[in-house]
């Protein structure tokens, strides 16, 4: 079924743009989906990446005992500053709090602290200025590339010019899109096969991609939308927009409201408790604690559906009810930004959706990685000069040593995390040098290997002998083997080995299944200059290899008579 | 299967076009939704829409930036709507 396509110019016109804004945006966002994927498990980490959180949630918690033990610990707690507590759940068992102290007498300056409530050790507050550890944080902030100095903004940019690629791909695909959907396959020319998993995996993730390329816009780019809005429409009042969407953004604090006793927070938490049955109680937010015009704001989300977030705000002093977002009654306007934000997270549907989420996101990967190696496979061939397709081969090269030293790199973090002891001070700081390090040398490796199945072999076989090294280190840096682990039902540290157990051997099957040479297109031969050292010439090893079929079926035992039945 | 350059246009041209879709979309894009702000009573509900629908009509009119033959006519389509948007807001407001 044939579809009516656009106008010769205007194809010709799109497919270039395509083309172009494909390629320049393809390493950026292969990162952010690769790193975004992972991240849907951050929280789900956290007891394998530390494991002195390696103990059960507490079922209930004493806040007032909490403030208590912080402001013993920490002299000078600013009042003024928003100060918030992040509630435990079954996944972090700490009760974490995020404030900030006055840095002298003259109480105008304040610097920021954050660290955790050990409510199984005598509500002991430990400061986390350096955490011991960070993993799921640096990758979760490398997704949205915040080692980079306004990286924010340029994965906000990235995920626009996402949506452009998406749009104008469906465009240009939209002649064949039905044909080409049902006549998949896997063989062929290198430039059908490439044309194929891009075209037909780009379809089936379409919905997963336009919602991820507009929501990404939006965190990265929000302040684009919110500052004209709050110019013209709102006389500048930024915190007038805020309100339309948050009511507690409308209630106001006085930095010179006259002092008070310290009220219990407590009490307003436990009404929150009682009035909303069901509901897990995420964040508590006060601001001016200790003044007469105090306020505390409850966050709480029913984690199963779309638009399950509200809050609810009191005065402290009264304990009166300044205002709240029913989650059972919620207006359009207060549903979006918290299904926006749901949607992106994957934070309504459980565990089981999150795995759907992580297979799109790879699928996306592939995606992005078969849209390049189609760029290069298309320009293989007489149109082309020497010079252009040595230049097309090198930056396919980077681009694959960019993406495809990704997986043992994040492996290496989680070894690392195991590796560096618990109690070095800095420790975080080794982790991540590792890793980037790490990193880095791996995409320096990848620049010399010319022959992209070789680079790809190369990065299985690293990446695989690494993930099998995770579990083994964390079973004897910490002696949680995933057997223990399992039978003392501490299903997140488990799991988090398991997983990496079986993706080293599915990745090392792969590299045993590949074959080693054969069907792919022959380097590019580099000029009239003799290969380099360390470079295998290609027609020097033409053997024939066996393909994928025949070393399953060896595997299997089956035989080619046996499965066609001649 | 790579792109036929002689449906393609000149640097130039490109570069109008380029800029037209990224920075005339997005100018367009946003004085629209402003319009439509200043033109109803509840701004609520505009604004939050506004948070995805911009990106949407923003990459609509970078798609639409390349089907215009000349770059010098898209800037000027968007530099309109732009100078219309901006006509309704001063008289709503």
């Amino acid at each position: 079924m044939k579809l009516k396509g656009l106008p010769q110019r205007v194809y010709n016109v799109y497919f270039h743009t395509h083309t172009v804004a494909g390629i320049a945006i393809s390493f950026g966002l292969f990162i952010i989906f690769y790193c975004g994927a992972f991240s849907l498990f951050r929280d789900d980490i956290y007891r394998w990446e530390n494991p002195e959180a390696r103990f059960e949630t507490p079922r209930t918690v004493d806040l007032d005992r909490a403030m208590a033990a912080i402001q013993a610990a920490e002299p000078g707690l600013a009042e003024t500053a928003q100060l918030t507590f992040r509630l435990p759940d079954e996944k972090n068992p700490y009760l974490r709090f995020f404030g900030a102290v006055y840095r002298d007498d003259s109480c105008e300056k304040t610097k920021r602290i954050r660290g955790v409530v050990k409510t199984e050790e005598n509500y002991a507050f430990t400061n986390y200025e350096n955490p011991k550890t960070t993993l799921s944080n640096t990758i979760y902030r490398l997704h949205y590339l915040g080692q980079l100095p306004a990286g924010l903004y340029l994965s906000g940019f990235i995920a626009v010019f996402f949506l452009f690629a998406s749009v104008t791909g469906v465009m240009i695909h939209w002649r064949n899109i039905v044909t080409k959907f049902y006549a998949f396959t896997v063989r062929g020319k290198w430039k059908q096969i490439w044309a194929n998993a891009h075209t037909v995996l780009g379809m089936i993730g379409l919905p997963f991609q336009i919602i991820y390329a507009v929501t990404g816009a939006l965190f990265g780019l929000l302040f684009l939308l919110l500052l004209p809005s709050a110019f013209v429409l709102f006389g500048g009042d930024t915190n007038k927009v805020l309100a339309t969407v948050r009511p507690d953004a409308a209630l106001s604090t006085d930095k010179n409201a006259p002092f008070s006793a310290y009220p219990s927070i407590q009490a307003p938490y436990q009404h929150t408790v009682a009035t909303f049955p069901g509901y897990h109680i995420t964040s508590v937010r006060l601001r001016n604690y200790g003044r007469e015009d105090g306020l505390m704001t409850i966050n709480l989300d029913d984690e199963q559906t779309i638009s399950g977030t509200g809050d609810i705000s009191y005065a402290l002093s009264t304990g009166e009810v300044l205002g709240k977002t029913d989650p059972r009654h919620k207006t359009y306007t207060q549903s979006v930004l918290s299904a926006v934000t749901k949607l992106h997270f994957a934070s309504f549907g459980g565990l089981l959706l999150r795995i759907i989420y992580f297979v799109l996101a790879m699928i996306t990967c592939f995606m992005i990685l078969s849209g390049v190696l189609l760029w290069r496979a298309a320009r293989d061939n007489k149109r082309y000069t020497d010079r252009q397709k040595r230049f097309h081969h090198r930056v396919t090269k980077g681009y694959l040593a960019i993406c495809l030293g990704l997986f043992p790199a994040t492996a290496l973090i989680f070894i690392a995390n195991k590796a560096i002891p618990l109690h070095w001070m800095g420790r975080a700081t080794y982790v991540n040098a590792i890793f980037f390090l790490g990193r880095l040398g791996l995409f320096a490796a990848g620049l010399f290997w010319n022959d992209f199945r070789r680079l790809n072999k190369n990065y299985l076989r690293i990446g695989g002998v690494l993930a099998l090294l995770v579990p083994l280190a964390n079973g004897l840096v910490t002696g949680d083997w995933f057997w223990r682990a399992f039978a003392r039902q501490q299903w997140y540290v488990g799991s988090v080995d398991l997983a990496w157990l079986m993706t080293g051997l599915a990745a090392l099957t792969l590299v045993w299944l590949l074959p080693s040479a054969g069907a792919a297109p022959p380097p590019r031969q580099r000029g009239a200059a003799a290969p380099k050292r360390g470079t295998t010439s290609v027609r020097g090893r033409h053997k024939v290899a066996p393909t994928v079929y025949q070393r399953c079926s060896t595997w299997f035992g089956w035989s080619k008579s046996e499965v066609l039945g001649d | 299967m790579p792109a036929k350059t002689e449906h393609l246009s000149t640097p130039r041209q490109r570069a109008l076009k380029v800029s037209a879709g990224i920075l005339g979309g997005f100018i367009l894009a946003v004085a629209i939704h402003l319009t439509i702000g200043a033109l109803v009573e509840d701004k609520g509900p505009v604004v939050i829409t506004s948070a995805y629908s911009t990106f949407f009509l923003w990459v609509a009119l970078m798609v639409l930036a390349f089907w215009f033959k000349n770059g010098w006519r898209a800037w000027g389509v968007y530099l309109l709507g732009t100078a219309l948007c901006a006509g309704i807001i001063y008289w709503a407001l």
